[in-house]
């Protein structure tokens, strides 16, 4: 009943599905009102990872982005990052909570307690890699560097041109750039100011596909070296699968749904995820040099074969890896097999299984496909739970006698590391 | 007084007078004293019309245009009584023991950028809004203050802008008549500048002369504009693909 409950939408900010013993230390909570449109939102985040902002193209990812780096200056409410304020109401303001946001008097006084962009230890991409065209890319590079006080300069210029490999390209004037380069350069030049959060506006969205392709992994390089926390608004599923930690799904100006890539994904009903594919991602451990991967969260390994050496990344060392699987790509066992040419075999305990919504239909339709949700067996308490999600027809549930509880096996044909 | 071929290099110089040759000076002095200050002067008047959001705005663009459609010596008749001993400001200059402005390089040099205030502010007015919008907030999420960011973004991204208002405002004030005449009286030595010297020499019938400075000003506008082209050229290809 309770995991039933979990995989409902969630249609009001839920920040429950963050993990609960990692600090909070971004929180928004903005208002904005425009003639056709408004804003509101409430949500905290953890201070490293990829925090992906999904949404259909006007649901207000943009102008949330924009807000809280401070450049919508009507844009009302509170913006915490670690210990620094970086707007807030006053208090005699905040008796007013969860009500009506906006009103004359507050404006007033929010003005008292805005900080202006410059002064906001951030990083902004924006998503048609905006550089300076007066300067080369050196220049570029070191325009936010040298803006910065010495005792703040974490991130320098030496590892950043390393990473995203520039180094040919410093004397060029920045007018004389691809759009991949571009982007890669507009990257750099905001790390180099060494923020607290960087926020990223669809910084893919206006290249090409093979632009986008040389981008990825330096995009996947960053969240492993750098402890920062990333706000990254993509209106593309594949991106978000492949670099977020954590979903944050707006529809309309508001939040609707908040939580960890996996839980979210499989959460039915929700605009702008498709649901036919139904993927899960499964967060691997590897040591260096090894094809077999441990499941985080069990101690169950899933056997990489030839795409351990492919994904085998200098930096990467004793890495931490995603699989993405997709439910069709998942068989289930009610005994464990012996004779099937699947190495991968997944213990687990049946946790809920509940009706698949028929989008668009009335309720008092059934349906005739059921999901099943299986959390993997683990000998690791500390770790999150791994679950795995699979479509199985109504006939075979009954047939099987599939309850909740039950000990089954997952064959897992087909994967792919992102 | 011979009236025929002063086209020779002799005949250029014997024409000219000291009285000449000092209109002249003035002249390059007012220009260039007017042109400098009036681009300082102008450009806070351009940034605010390029980015204020204000419904004043299309008001002060009308006013800041308006010299440009008047009749020279309108503006300059007013300028006259305003700076003249009796008027708000030259009273005042006057009681206060500066004097008045009326025949003065002063008055000539406020009557040349209240002329040239046009061709200063919209090229600058049209450079400063290509260089705002984007550039900017990618100025400021990278911790560039305000004044910061004018100086080190706008303004750099600016300066095809602020030459062409240089020269422009030099240029005009060069060719300035009528203005000048009411407001500087046409002393010679102290307030003639060679446009109106040049319209003395031909009331006399003093052809040569009139030859002679006026191919030297050609001549000056014409070196001035190309320098002005040269160097734009240059700084057209650094900026060239500019687009955000």
């Amino acid at each position: 009943m309770n995991a039933d409950s979990s995989l409902k939408p969630t249609f009001s900010p839920d920040i429950s599905a963050v993990k609960p013993d990692s600090k909070q230390r971004i929180r928004c909570n903005l208002a904005l009102r425009r003639a056709d449109f408004e804003l509101s939102v409430d949500f905290e985040l953890p201070d490293c990872g990829i925090h992906i902002l999904f949404g259909r193209s006007g649901c207000g990812k943009t102008t949330l982005l924009r807000s809280i780096a401070g450049l919508e200056s009507d844009a009302l409410g509170d913006v915490w990052v670690g210990d620094t304020c970086w707007q807030s109401i006053v208090d005699s303001c905040r008796a007013n909570e969860g009500g009506v946001i906006g009103s004359e008097n507050e404006e007033r006084a929010q003005k008292r307690n805005f900080l202006p962009v410059h002064q906001r230890s951030l990083g902004y991409v924006f998503q048609e890699a905006s550089l300076f065209p007066h300067l080369t890319v050196q220049q570029q590079l070191l325009f936010g560097y040298e803006r910065i006080d010495e005792s703040r300069r974490r991130i320098h210029p030496g590892e950043m041109i390393q990473l995203l490999n520039l180094a040919l390209l410093l004397d060029q004037p920045t007018t004389a750039l691809s759009g991949g380069q571009r982007q890669r350069v507009a990257i750099a030049t905001a790390l180099l100011t060494s923020p607290d959060l960087l926020l990223m506006d669809e910084p893919l969205a206006a290249l090409d596909s093979s632009s986008k392709a040389e981008i990825l992994p330096y995009l996947s390089a960053l969240k492993g070296r750098f402890k920062l926390p990333i706000i990254y608004v993509t209106h593309s599923l594949e991106e978000a699968i492949q670099l977020g930690d954590s979903l944050l799904l707006m529809e309309a100006g508001k939040l609707i749904a908040q939580g960890s890539m996996a839980d979210v994904l499989q959460q039915q009903n929700l605009p702008g995820i498709p649901h036919d594919l139904l993927p899960n991602l499964i967060e691997l451990a590897r040591g260096s040099g090894e094809n077999l991967a441990r499941i985080i969260g069990t101690d169950q390994f899933l056997y990489l074969g030839s795409r351990a050496t492919a994904r085998q990344h200098p930096d990467d060392g004793a890495a931490l890896l995603r699989a993405r699987v997709d439910a069709a790509d998942i068989l289930l066992s009610v005994n464990p097999l012996q004779s099937v040419s699947c190495p991968n075999q997944l213990q687990g305990y049946i946790e809920a299984i509940v009706p698949e919504a028929l989008s668009g239909s009335a309720e008092s339709v059934v349906s005739e496909v059921s999901r099943v949700v299986v959390t993997l067996a683990s000998a690791s308490p500390a770790e999150d739970k791994t679950r795995l999600t699979i479509r199985i027809n109504e006939a075979q549930t009954r047939e099987k006698q599939l309850k909740a509880g039950q000990q089954v096996w997952l064959l897992i044909n087909r994967f792919k590391l992102i | 007084m011979p009236e025929s071929a002063p086209f020779s290099a002799t005949s250029l110089f014997s024409a000219l007078t000291m009285d000449d040759l000092s209109a002249l000076w003035l002249t390059l002095q007012l220009a260039l004293i007017s042109t400098l200050l009036l681009l300082i002067l102008a450009a806070p008047l351009a940034w605010w019309l390029a980015s204020t959001q204000s419904r004043y705005r299309v008001v002060i663009e009308a006013l800041v245009t308006l010299p440009m459609v008047l009749p020279p010596t309108v503006m300059g008749f007013y300028l006259l009584i305003l700076l003249g001993p009796e008027g708000w400001i030259g009273g005042v200059l006057e009681q206060s023991g500066v004097g008045h402005l009326a025949f003065t390089f002063t008055g000539m040099v406020i009557a040349s950028m209240v002329f040239s205030l046009p061709f200063v502010v919209q090229p600058m007015q049209n450079a400063f809004a290509a260089a705002s919008g984007r550039v900017l907030e990618l100025a400021a999420t990278l911790r560039s203050a305000p004044l910061d960011r004018f100086r080190h973004v706008v303004l750099p991204l600016s300066k095809r802008g602020i030459l062409t208002a240089g020269v422009l405002s030099f240029a005009h004030t060069l060719g300035e008549f009528g203005m000048i005449l009411m407001i500087g009286g046409n002393i010679p030595g102290r307030t003639q500048v060679a446009s109106i010297a040049i319209y003395d020499h031909v009331e006399s019938m003093n052809y040569a002369a009139a030859h002679s400075l006026s191919l030297l000003l050609i001549l000056i506008s014409l070196v001035l504009l190309t320098l002005v082209f040269a160097l734009n050229r240059r700084s057209g290809l650094l900026s060239a693909g500019y687009s955000l």
